[in-house]
């Protein structure tokens, strides 16, 4: 986003380290952001009663009200901003609660000062959409599930958080899953949810010592194997080519190859007999 | 972050260079627009340089497929410079390693243009 983009853009920054809050806002500024700042919880919701505000970037260890408790007052309020969390606490509870309680994104300090500014950039150009609530019906770092609406913008930030909880895993393991399981959940919500925002997909994420497994859950009727000529999982051997002829005749966008990808990265990829459930297995030794 | 493009020229090859993520979009896809508005332009001589591009979802490897066809189609050609360790990976497990050229410096990626075209030297990575 540029500087011009940003302009007009309202961001409140709370947290009680001084210093912190001060260099944060100098960056966002700098970068075209009107800024305010709050040393703690009632000041930030004091603030947040007085005037919109786009964005609200919110430590979670603050003295008395902590971030949590302000994130469950500000989500209820008239005019909810978005909120991105902060927290030198980035034990998977902490990011589980954050994530129940809808905040739109969670950033570990210490943080590289370009970086604060970029989230700030992409929670702010995500769309409207972004923003619906994820139901979440567990939130175990063992066994995460949610319910989301089949929206494009809400997948991204399912992602994050979900992600997030993988952070300590090899980068190999940990980029491979993260692509399938964005390739799955992509397909679930744009072919089972037609991204109607109406209708939900179901996530589950279960950990264990040896394996992760995912589940994504689709609203859709499903589809038949033996009817996929637009997808790269049909070419034969000699032309990597020929999904993209076929999806050209039948006007689809550019693609079909999520599913080849997917079946290169992980270990097991499991369907139910509909094909609108479907399940995928990471092996960790 | 979305999908930056600076473009520059060497003589009559287009080189742009591609920062963040190649991924679906329903709005217009810049890649798209840029491969397009050079295809117009009758330009049609193209390199596309990956460093900085850090994730690429199907959907964005379809966009690069559909531009190589559409580029090729027209007597041209769209080679890649300098993918990352993990484009290089979902090209190979797409098999798309054997559709695209590949390579490591722009300098090789240039002059390759100048060589007599060959169906066969598609898929080679030239380091």
């Amino acid at each position: 986003m540029s500087a011009t983009a940003s302009t007009g853009r309202h961001v409140l920054v709370v947290d009680d380290d001084r210093a912190l809050r001060h260099a944060i806002s100098a960056l966002l500024q700098d970068a075209g952001y009107n800024t305010d700042q709050a040393g703690d919880g009632p000041e930030a919701l004091d603030k947040l009663r007085e005037r919109p505000v786009d964005l609200m970037l919110l430590d979670i260890g603050l003295p008395g009200m902590n971030g949590l408790d302000v994130l469950t007052e500000a989500r209820g309020g008239a005019r909810p901003p978005r909120i991105v969390m902060m927290t030198a606490d980035d034990t998977p509870e902490m990011l589980l609660r954050s994530f129940r309680g809808q905040a739109h994104s969670f950033v570990r300090k210490p943080f590289a000062p370009k970086r604060i500014v970029e989230v700030v950039n992409d929670v702010l150009a995500a769309s409207d959409a972004a923003s619906l609530p994820i139901e979440v019906l567990s939130a175990r770092p063992e066994w995460l599930e949610i319910v989301a609406p089949c929206s494009l913008a809400v997948a991204e930030r399912v992602q994050e958080f979900v992600m997030q909880l993988d952070a300590t895993l090899p980068d190999d393991i940990r980029e491979s899953v993260a692509q399938a399981f964005r390739e799955l959940l992509s397909n679930a919500i744009e072919w089972g949810g037609r991204l109607d925002p109406n209708r939900h997909v179901r996530i589950s994420c279960v950990r264990s010592k040896r394996m992760l497994m995912y589940r994504i859950a689709d609203p859709g009727e499903g589809f038949d194997i033996n009817q996929l000529a637009h997808a790269a999982i049909s070419n034969p051997e000699h032309d990597p080519l020929g999904h993209d002829r076929v999806r050209q005749e039948l006007g689809l966008r550019p693609g079909g190859l999520g599913l080849v990808m997917t079946r290169a990265l992980v270990d097991e990829l499991i369907y139910n007999e509909k094909r609108n459930e479907v399940v995928l297995v990471k092996y960790l030794d | 972050m979305g999908l930056e493009i600076v473009e520059h020229t060497v003589g009559d090859i287009a080189v742009l260079t591609l920062k963040g993520r190649i991924i679906l979009d329903y709005d217009e896809s810049p890649l798209r627009t840029a491969v397009d508005t050079l295809v117009q332009q009758g330009r049609l001589k193209i390199v596309l340089d990956l460093k900085d591009v850090n994730y690429i979802d199907s959907a964005g490897l379809g966009i690069l497929v559909s531009k190589y066809i559409s580029v090729n189609r027209r007597g041209g050609n769209l080679k890649l410079l300098h993918l990352t360790p993990r484009t290089s990976h979902i090209l190979e497990i797409t098999k798309l390693n054997r559709v695209f050229e590949c390579f490591e410096s722009e300098d090789d990626a240039i002059r390759s243009f100048e060589e007599p075209r060959s169906p066969y030297s598609a898929g080679v990575v030239h380091s």
